[in-house]
Order: C-alpha cells, then structure tokens, then sequence
C-alpha cells in the first residue's frame, strides 16, 4: 500500500494550525462537545472541511450544538463541508482479523481524504477511534493507531484533533501510556477548566499546577511507602499464627486474618459482619460488655485468658490482647484483637502442674548450683519441712539439698541430660537418715533440673527383712547339711579303719561331694544376698597369686575326671584382698569352664603381668557365648536361654558374685567368646608393688612384735 | 554324760559347745575316736560353773547358739585368768563372722560345714 504523493496539501486554519495532531483530555461530556464544536464551527467559518468520526449520540450532540451555532447542516453537507461517519465502523474497516492493518488504514482514510480534499480547502478531522480503543482497554491498539495518523499526516496535510475522557486514565499503571500519548500529539490541550481562563489566569493557573504537580508528586511518593509499609503489615497479619481480627464499637467484625480461620474454624467471609460474641461461651455473657466498655474508655485489655467456642463446638482457651482503634480524630471507632491459642500449652501445664503435685514422688527444681527453686509437698515431706520452713533462702536446708544432690544436679547440668536414677540417703530435718532414690534431669538449655525423689524405705526394710530371712534360712540349711558331712565323714573314717566295703566307701565319697556342692549353693545364695546390700565382708591381706591359683586348681582338678586344667605362665606377683574370696572367683570361672565345656577335655589357665595388673584368664573350649549375652551373664538370675528354649542350669548367680568380688578389688572381669567356639574369661587386678609390699611387711613385723609381748 | 573324773592321765579333754544334737553326736564320737576324752553339751552357759579340775584343754564353741551368743561366751571365757589359756576353735554357718570371731579372741575358726580331716588336723595342732 503506498499512499499517493503529491496529494498533500497546507491548510490554512484558524486557532490550531495546518497539519498538527492535537489531543484534549477532557473531564466532562459536555467540555467534550464543546471543543469539538468550537473546532468545527472555526473551521466551517473559515472554509474549511470537516471530517468528524464519532459515536451516534456525540454525533447528535454535536449536531444540536451547530445547529445552535447557526450552521445550516443540509448546505454543509450538501457541500461537503462536513462528513459524519461512524467512528466504531470505522474501527472495524481497518481491522483484519481483529488485528489492526496498516495497509487498510492507510487505503480507507486516503480514499476518504482523496474525496473530500477535490475541493482544495484545508482539511480538519476530528477522530473518536482512538478514545473508544482506549475505553475497550486496547491501549497498546489505540497508540497504533495515532502513529498511524502521525504517518498519514505526512502524506496529507490535516488537522488532527483527539480526544480522551480523562477518567479512563487511573493511577500509575497508565502513567507511562499517557505520558506516549502526549508524546504523539504536536500538541496537548489540558481539560476545559484550564481554557476557560484568561492568560493572567492561566499563568496563575499553571503556577499552581506545577506547586499541585509537585505537592502531588511528594505525596504520591509517601503513599507508595505509606502502601508498601501497610502491604508488609497485611502480610504480617496475613501470616501470623495468632489470630487477628477488627471490630467496630458494636462488636460487628470487620477483618478476619488466616489464623483467624485456622485457630476458630470459621472463613473471613464467615465471619466479617458477624457479631464477635459468636465466639463465646453461652455461660460468660457479661465478658462481651465488659470488654468493649474499657475499650470505650480508651484502654486496653492486654493477655486476658478466656475461653472461646470454635465452628466445630470445641472450646479453646485462648490469650486475647484487645487494643481500641481510633480515628484521625483520636476517637474510638473500634477494636483490634490479637488472640492466641493456648488451649495445648494450658493442657500441658495442668499435666505437669498434676504430676508435680502427685504425692507419689518428691520433686523439686534447682538451678545448676543446687539452689531450690521449687518443691511440691511430697518433697517437703520427705525432708520434713513445712513450705514455710522452706522458703527460698532458708539455708539449712538449701545446704542440705546441696550436699545431698549436688553432684546429681551438677553431673545432669553438665551433660545436659538425665542421670540415671540413684540410690542415696538424704537427711531429714529430724536428723534421720531416709533411704531414697533419687533420678535428677536437665531441662535442656537452661542450666535448670528437675529431680524427682523417691522413699524407699520401705523397701530398705524389705531387702533386710529378706537377708534376715536368707541369712536364717542358710542358717537353717547349713545345721542338717553340717550333720550329715560329719557323719558321712566320720562313716568313711570307720569304714576305712574296718577295711570295709570298698564300693560303700566309694559312695560315701561322692556323697560327700554332692554335700560340699549343697554346701556351695548355699554360700552363693548368702553371698548374693549380701552383696546386694553391701554386706559382703572381706579380709585384707597380701595374697600371692601364682600359689593361690596353683592351690585352687589342683583342688578343682580333685573333683574332674573328664578335663584337665593346665597353667601357662606365672604372675610373680601378690594383690592385696581376700585370699578366700579371689579363690572362689577362680573356682567359680573353672566349674562353668568344666560345665559349659562337656563335649571338651581340657582348661587352660593363663597367668601374666602386665601394667601394674595381675593378669588371668580361663579359657573352655565348650559352647561358648554369644556376643548378644556378654554383658548380661554378669547380672544376677541371669540364664542363658538359647534359640531352641533350652536353658543352662544353674542359679545364674557365680558370675555376679565373681564381678562383685573383682570390683571389690579394684579388678575387671570379662568374656571373649562366640557362640560355638568356647570361652575365655579374662580378670585383671592391681598388683601390689615393692614399696606397697615392703610396708605391708612392717606392718606384719609390728603386728607380730605386739603378739609376741 | 561323762564323768570328767574318770579320764585317763595323758588324755585330753575337748569340750564342745553347740546347740544341734546330731553336731554334738557327731564330734563326740569322732573325736572320741580319736582317743580324746570328749564332754558335749549344748549348754552355753555351762562354763561360767567350771570347777578348776573340770577344765578342757581344748574348746569347739559354735557362734549362734540358741538363747546364747558364742561371742558373749569366748569373751567371757578369755577374760577370766583361769580359762583364758585354753585354747579355742569356732564354728559357724556364716562364713562372714571369721573376721569378728577371730577379733573376740578365738583361736581358730572353721565354717560350718566342716571337712571331718581339716578338723581334726585343727584338734591335732592345738593339743599336740
């Protein structure tokens, strides 16, 4: 499409020069109308065409107008002076598949121009086209068009004259759209308000308008911020997990935020315009009144704990901070109300305030020095105090709270954990010693503890009404079995004098050894017995080991037919302790090496020295142990009960004795071993050195020098 | 029982103190075996009325006696000048008393229950 050369013609025009492209923001209608007409009309005065595309109702406007004006429409339209076409029409002949085509543009309004312009006068258009995009949202469209019109107005040579409502342009988004319109006019007339002034006026006017402008420009910028800071605020309420809602003076709501939603069931649009005290409980009627009539009076109402009843009927307890809102007058118009949900946090101190007042154990609070923060009553019963003896800064009995749970508390502070349940004795105000146990734990982070107490006396006084019993009962049992060994013994001693019966003589032995194996049992039940209780005694003194272990073993080898113990090294050293009760450690490790061996005809006994230890070691060559049972062997009652069901006998009790014994010494005692492939038990003890030796011997001298006087 | 009288010069006498008559049967008859002249009584309180030609040259006392404490006897016993040479041998079901027992005085000190040789090896070294 090319556009005819040659064609184009100046035009001489009054009030707006030759091939300008004018636009008007106008605020009204009617200041719409009136610089059309006024256009028009000045243009049909001075001879000039007028083509004018337009809507059918500015059209009738504008015809009443000039008609008013004195113009006679059949002669100017007759002369073609003035052309009236319809601008949407118009519209719909330069598009092509809603798309706006150039080339069609550029052939309709040639042709038009061509038609008009035979006459050789100045040309004016005015065009609504652009103002209609512009109204359909077609922005991007309507500034096409105007470059379009721009283009043509270099072919031809005409008036342009736009106009837009200046209400179609709102705020910011079509600031820069505005600003290219402008842009695309040779000139901008302002709205009608600004043309109806004289030039003093409009000097005035302008100087105003650029003050406005820049006042305007400043407050624009404080709103952006103003908007900013409230959206980051919406966003905060929008996020919080507290619910936060607005209310007018009567309790209508008039926000409702997410938490909102989540913490009372109900949806904003549930909720706003309802009455607040849908929230309550029916049986708190008079909060509602009380509430609002401080807010009335300008206070706030700050972490008020009440209850609330959820969509779901649940009732919540809930903290509410209640704050009125005032106007720009500082007049109360409402409230806000911040509330959060404590209904599980609530729970959860009733649970622990219960358990802290539970009289089943004593509990108190201390801080990592031991000082008493809290007690409950069964504490303070314990100790028997009264709360009012034991306020904070009663230091006798802090004092006796520090000494008896001190290195409790510091070693849970320490390790920021708990201490496994202790038994100790705490001295009472009496002065009486109480047996407790007493487990002790850090409240993570906080260099605080709880501990918790409890009274076992009682079962103190069990464990001794037990080893009474115990001790008693082997008492008893020991009175028959004595008998019979005499007897058994004195028996042998005749039969052998008589020379009598060789296979009786042979039974009375092995009876005999069956009551020292009664006799054994016995002795590890007393002796478990009291180890619990701390009662085992033991003797002090020097023992040397390679004879002690020479001696038992000979004497075990006595009684097995079946193995042999054989030694290997020698300790060359001597412990200090109780010769009996080392020895009964090795019996112990020797009969369970006979006994969880059958299938095995052999022992070794290990003897050595290393590190200031007696070394020794038994090892089977029998069932062996796996790996799963290696601590707990070591536990009283322990059996080993194996895959199949099947148990071991025994009490399950030579072990624990055996590691007690070996504590009491200051020894170890382990096992290495895997199931099916035997067992060796390792003990090690501290051995005495020369310089220890060398005083144990002055000691003797000194003590056999007494003896002696 | 025996008379204390009719014993022979060189014979000695065991006294044996315990409260089960079949322990008291027992020691008796094999120490009697043994050649010793042997009075067996489960009377604890029996020594504090010794006469002086009654004395036994060697004493068996068991610890827990019915109605009697053995200590409270062997105290008595090695404070008085006319038996406080005399030795003694102890005996009891608790192995854990030897300690005790030993600090009180006795001599010796077997648990309970004994080996028939080991005691009369004891009986031997105290009267040989």
């Amino acid at each position: 499409m090319t556009i005819p050369r040659g064609t184009k013609r100046i035009l001489q025009q009054s009030g707006i020069p030759a091939h300008t492209h004018v636009v008007q923001f106008s605020e009204h209608e009617t200041a719409l109308i009136d610089a059309v007409s006024s256009f028009i009309v000045t243009g049909l005065r001075a001879g000039d065409v007028c083509l004018v595309f337009t809507t059918p109702s500015h059209r009738a406007s504008l015809e009443q107008r000039l008609l008013a004006e004195g113009i006679n429409f059949p002669t100017t339209q007759m002369e073609n002076s003035l052309v009236f076409l319809d601008a949407r029409e118009m519209i719909t002949r330069f598009f092509v598949n809603e798309q706006l085509e150039p080339a069609r543009f550029f052939a309709e309004m040639g042709q038009l121009i061509e038609q008009v312009g035979q006459s050789q006068r100045p040309l004016r258009i005015f065009g609504e086209m652009v103002a209609l995009l512009w109204a359909d949202g077609k922005q991007d469209v309507a500034l096409h068009l105007e470059e379009l019109w721009n283009e043509l107005s270099q072919r031809y040579a005409f008036s342009l004259f736009c106009a837009y409502p200046l209400h179609d342009f709102d705020g910011h988004a079509h600031e820069e759209l505005f600003i290219r319109i402008c842009q695309q006019h040779s000139q901008v007339i302002p709205s009608e308000s600004y043309l109806q002034l004289s030039e003093q006026e409009r000097i005035q006017a302008f100087i105003l308008l650029q003050q406005k402008a820049h006042a305007l420009e400043a407050e624009i910028a404080q709103r952006r911020v103003a908007q900013e800071r409230l959206r980051v605020l919406a966003a905060i309420v929008e996020s919080t997990d507290d619910a936060v809602l607005s209310k007018d003076l009567d309790g209508t709501i008039t926000s409702w935020n997410k938490a909102a939603e989540r913490i009372y069931g109900y949806t904003a649009q549930e909720m706003i315009g309802q009455h607040v005290t849908r929230l309550f409980p029916a049986d708190q009627p008079e909060e509602f009144e009380q509430i609002m009539s401080r807010i009335r009076r300008g206070e706030s109402v700050e972490h008020h704990e009440t209850r609330r009843v959820r969509k779901d009927g649940r009732v919540l307890t809930v903290s509410v901070t209640i704050s009125p809102v005032r106007n720009e007058m500082g007049i109360v118009i409402g409230a806000s109300t911040i509330a959060r949900d404590i209904t599980d946090q609530r729970l959860l101190e009733a649970k622990s305030q219960r358990l802290f007042d539970s009289n089943l154990v004593g509990i108190f609070v201390a801080n990592a020095d031991g000082t008493l923060l809290e007690a409950n009553q069964a504490f303070l019963d314990l100790l028997g105090y009264t709360r009012e003896e034991w306020q904070i800064g009663n230091t006798q009995s802090d004092i006796s709270l520090v000494s008896s749970f001190q290195s409790l508390i510091f070693q849970a502070c320490q390790s920021n954990s708990n201490v496994e349940p202790q038994e100790t004795v705490i001295q009472r105000k009496s002065g009486e010693d109480l047996p407790v146990v007493v487990a002790v734990a850090c409240i993570e982070h906080t260099q605080t503890c709880v501990g918790f107490v409890l009274d076992i006396r009682e079962r103190k006084a069990l464990e001794q009404r037990k080893d009474a019993f115990i001790g008693m009962a082997s008492h008893e049992l020991k009175t028959p079995v004595t008998s019979l060994k005499g007897f058994l013994g004195l028996s042998r001693r005749l039969l052998t004098a008589e020379n009598g019966n060789e296979r009786v003589l042979h039974y009375l032995t092995r009876m005999d050894a069956q009551i020292d194996k009664l006799t054994k049992l016995i002795n590890d039940l007393l002796d478990i017995s009291r180890m619990q209780t701390g009662q085992l005694v033991y003797r002090e003194e020097r023992v040397e080991m390679d004879g002690l272990v020479q001696e038992i073993v000979e004497s075990v080898q006595e009684t097995t037919q079946t193995h042999e113990i054989n030694i290997e090294g020698r300790t060359s050293a001597a412990v200090f302790g109780d010769r009996d009760r080392l020895g009964q450690v090795l019996i112990n490790l020797l009969n369970n090496a006979i006994k969880y061996s059958p299938q095995a005809d052999k022992v070794i006994v290990r003897l050595s020295q290393e590190q200031q230890q007696v070394r020794m070691s038994v090892q089977d060559f029998g069932l062996g142990i796996a790996e799963e049972h290696h601590h707990k062997i070591f536990e009283r009652f322990y059996q080993i009960t194996d895959s199949d069901e099947k148990t071991y006998p025994g009490l399950g009790i030579g072990l624990a004795i055996s590691l007690e014994i070996m504590k009491r010494h200051g020894g170890q005692l382990w096992v290495e071993s895997q199931r099916g492939e035997g067992a060796t038990f390792h003990l090690s003890l501290p051995y005495l050195s020369q310089e220890e030796e060398a005083a144990l011997q002055q000691i003797e001298l000194e003590r056999d020098g007494q003896h002696a006087e | 029982m025996v008379n204390m009288l009719s014993k022979a010069v060189s014979q000695k006498t065991i006294l044996v103190i315990d409260d089960d008559p079949d322990i008291l049967t027992f020691l008796q008859d094999l120490l009697e075996l043994e050649g010793y002249h042997v009075f067996a009584t489960n009377r604890g309180e029996y020594l504090e009325t010794i006469r002086q030609e009654d004395l036994p040259d060697l004493i068996l006392l068991d610890v827990f006696l019915s109605g009697k404490d053995g200590r409270k006897i062997i105290k008595y016993l090695k404070a008085q000048e006319m038996t406080k040479l005399i030795p003694v041998i102890m005996f009891s079901a608790y192995p854990g008393v030897e300690a005790v027992v030993r600090a009180t005085g006795a001599d010796d000190f077997l648990s309970k229950p004994f080996d028939t040789d080991i005691l009369l090896t004891k009986v031997q070294a105290f009267l040989s």
